[in-house]
């Protein structure tokens, strides 16, 4: 029964419309196990560092709604789990994503190492226009660096990814990696180079409901295909 | 229900029977996926039109589907050929689109009532167009045990895609949409589904994807379908389990907890937000300890179970109301020592034959008790000094037949029987005089003063009336 709620959380609901938005994206994130995949998701949504977060099975999934360009675009996320097994599981969620974090843990290697992996997997199941953001976590942990800034920009740029540090602990940059993200791809949109029809861009225009006419964003009209 | 995606390979259809109805033949089909089967019946003119589209979408032979018929296409003979023609056609195209299934055959085939991605792929072209209608809405949704098997297992599947392309039928939209739902029914059913052999009850499925979920009502389906609860912990306000044979409270609030042993119990298993329950209509013996993972309920509904005794729930410091109507409560003993801060307790349709255990729950302001075995009215006794009381009900009990009835209870109540609901009714005048009345024989009787005389403020009351 919502009579539960008081009228304040009652208000909050209403006014804070999570129904007002006009494109949804399409984001996955990937990276090796423990690298913090979930935490990230979870810092996004939840503005909350999740300390003993368990290892996730399968696929998670996370929602939100951020503004690019004075655009409210809804950011539909799955969060892959790292293990090895879920592999096949994961691999059925590249297709169609707008746009790809992957993620490796600056204290760790291996997780920098097996990146040109995860690369090929993304490159292969995804299309040409996805955008790929690579996030190095735990940045707040610097003192057990593993993996410069320096190498990790330099592979980021020779693989034309966008890069930055991040901290799914304190916050840091996590927001920016999303949002930066969404703004690669809401210009790829006004560029026309993708093709909002196409099945496999990962973004979508909000359903029109009836009654209340979406107001389309007249650049995304130019460019659609139809 | 079925997983075509994962029974490709196990997948039959057959037609094998022919049903006549106001002149026309319909063709039924069989379909089988791995264990599960159901059947969908068609006429000649609907393969007709299937088999146009997969000619020009999907590259079936035109030839396959037997010939058009247009006089005597109604003789035994005829029919008979024609199905075992059909049949045929129906096991050629299954096979050549064994790899696509394609959205057409899917549907003319039912899948989408049956098949988990199937099923999936309308949930989610719905959601995508109304979703956020639906959520705007502060009324609960209803998913079935079906929808919800459906999305765990699809969660754990690897999905290949599939001939239908269009975003509108992908999987995000219904997680999407679980993940801001506020407000959820689930109603279970033992019937098999359609034409099927899929009962609902008998599918398994987790709450994991509900992440913002307030309210959740359960019916009819028994706690082992449910394997974990997900978030619900964090975010569930009010919860029903209606009518699902269940024997213990932990049985939902320890639903995913392996070992429900108390001690060994962590805080991070407390439903914290938690504050109405009601597990109406089942079978539970005992309030069990598994009730003080709700540190902050107030609300107790477990009318219509087979309680007896109410066991120490004092620790529930914010519990105000308790129904309890429809159990076996005879004795009720020493309740102020049970529960802490009541309000209101409901126990209509028990067999309470004394009051005696109420007689110190201070805060009481109302008590249904209609419906018992209290035949005596010096029952009233116990509670009369209860200083909140203002309701009480004693209709159908054996005392409320005896003469004077209502103005022998409302005496009892001394100088605040003005303020006594007794049977949803104030005391009118004349009962007031009566009370008075009786109240001043029982001061003679018993030798002591009334205290409306001790106290000025009712003896102008009296002089008043």
């Amino acid at each position: 029964m919502l009579a539960v709620l008081n009228s304040h959380e009652m208000l909050q609901i209403m006014t804070s419309g999570p129904y007002n938005y006009s494109y949804i994206f399409k984001y996955i994130i990937i990276g090796d196990m423990g690298v913090g995949k979930s935490c990230l998701l979870h810092q996004f949504t939840d503005k909350k560092f999740m300390a003993d977060c368990p290892h996730t099975i399968g696929v998670e999934f996370g929602t939100r709604i951020i503004e690019v360009a004075g655009q409210k675009i809804k950011l539909q996320i799955w969060d892959t789990a790292g293990q090895e097994r879920f592999r096949a599981v994961t691999r059925s969620y590249y297709r169609g994503a707008a746009g790809a974090l992957m993620v490796y843990d600056i204290t760790r290697r291996s997780t920098y190492n097996h990146l040109s992996s995860w690369l090929t997997d993304t490159r292969n199941l995804t299309n040409p226009s996805t955008v790929i953001f690579l996030i190095g976590n735990k940045s707040d942990l610097d003192g057990q660096r593993d993996v410069t800034y320096e190498e990790a920009k330099q592979f980021a740029d020779e693989n034309g990814l966008m890069f930055v540090e991040a901290s799914a602990k304190t916050g840091q940059n996590v927001e920016e990696a999303f949002l930066e993200t969404a703004k690669k791809i809401y210009q790829s949109i006004q560029d026309g180079r993708l093709d909002l029809n196409a099945a496999e861009s990962g973004v979508q225009h909000k359903p029109a409901s009836p009654g209340r006419p979406l107001a389309a964003p007249p650049a995304a009209r130019d460019n659609c295909s139809c | 229900m079925s997983s075509f995606i994962n029974h490709r390979d196990a997948s039959k259809v057959s037609v094998d029977e022919t049903v006549t109805k106001d002149n026309v033949t319909y063709y039924k089909i069989t379909v089988k996926v791995g264990a599960v089967n159901w059947s969908v019946s068609h006429r000649f003119s609907e393969f007709v039109e299937l088999h146009e589209k997969l000619v020009s979408d999907h590259g079936v032979t035109k030839e396959w589907l037997p010939p058009k018929k247009v006089i005597r296409n109604k003789i035994p003979k005829f029919i008979e050929q024609r199905r075992d023609a059909l049949n045929e056609y129906l096991k050629n195209v299954l096979n050549y689109l064994r790899l696509t299934m394609p959205y057409e055959f899917a549907h003319f085939l039912d899948f989408h009532l049956y098949d988990i991605f199937f099923l999936l792929q309308d949930l989610a072209k719905s959601l995508y167009l109304e979703g956020d209608k639906i959520l705007q809405n502060t009324a609960a949704y209803k998913l079935t045990p079906m929808e919800l098997h459906a999305i765990s297992e699809r969660l754990k599947m690897a999905c290949p895609p599939t001939e239908k392309v269009d975003q509108m039928y992908d999987f995000s939209h219904i997680l999407d949409f679980c993940s801001q739902l506020r407000s959820l029914n689930i109603e279970g059913s033992y019937e098999p589904l359609g034409s099927s052999n899929i009962v609902p009850n008998n599918l398994q499925f987790d709450l994991v994807p509900f992440k913002s979920l307030l309210d959740l009502k359960i019916i009819g389906v028994p706690m082992a379908c449910i394997q974990s609860v997900g978030t619900l912990r964090e975010t569930l306000i009010h919860l029903s389990v209606l009518i699902a044979t269940v024997v213990s409270l932990n049985e939902f609030l320890l639903v995913d907890i392996l070992h429900k042993d108390p001690s060994s119990i962590a805080e991070t298993v407390k439903w914290n937000k938690l504050s109405v329950i009601n597990f109406g209509s089942n079978n539970i013996e005992q309030i069990d300890w598994a009730i003080k993972l709700v540190p902050k309920l107030q609300h107790l509904c477990l009318s219509s179970n087979r309680l007896k005794e109410l066991c120490d729930i004092s620790c529930l410091h914010n519990l105000r109301v308790l129904n309890l109507s429809l159990n076996g409560f005879t004795a009720c003993e020493n309740w102020h020592a049970k529960i802490g801060n009541i309000v209101k307790i409901d126990l209509s349709q028990n067999k309470v034959s004394s009051l005696k255990g109420f007689s110190r729950l201070f805060s009481l302001e109302s008590l249904d008790l209609s419906c018992n075995l209290i035949s005596d009215v010096e029952e009233v006794q116990h509670i009369c000094k209860l200083p909140c009381l203002e309701y009480l009900c004693l209709t159908a009990n054996p005392v409320a037949s005896t003469i004077d009835y209502r103005v022998k209870v409302i005496e009892q109540f001394d100088v605040r029987m003005t303020e006594i609901h007794l049977d949803n009714e104030k005391a009118s005048e004349t009962e007031l005089d009566t009370a008075r009345v009786l109240q001043a024989l029982r001061v003679v009787k018993e030798g002591k003063v009334p205290s409306f005389l001790d106290n000025n403020n009712s003896t102008n009351s009296f002089n008043r009336s």
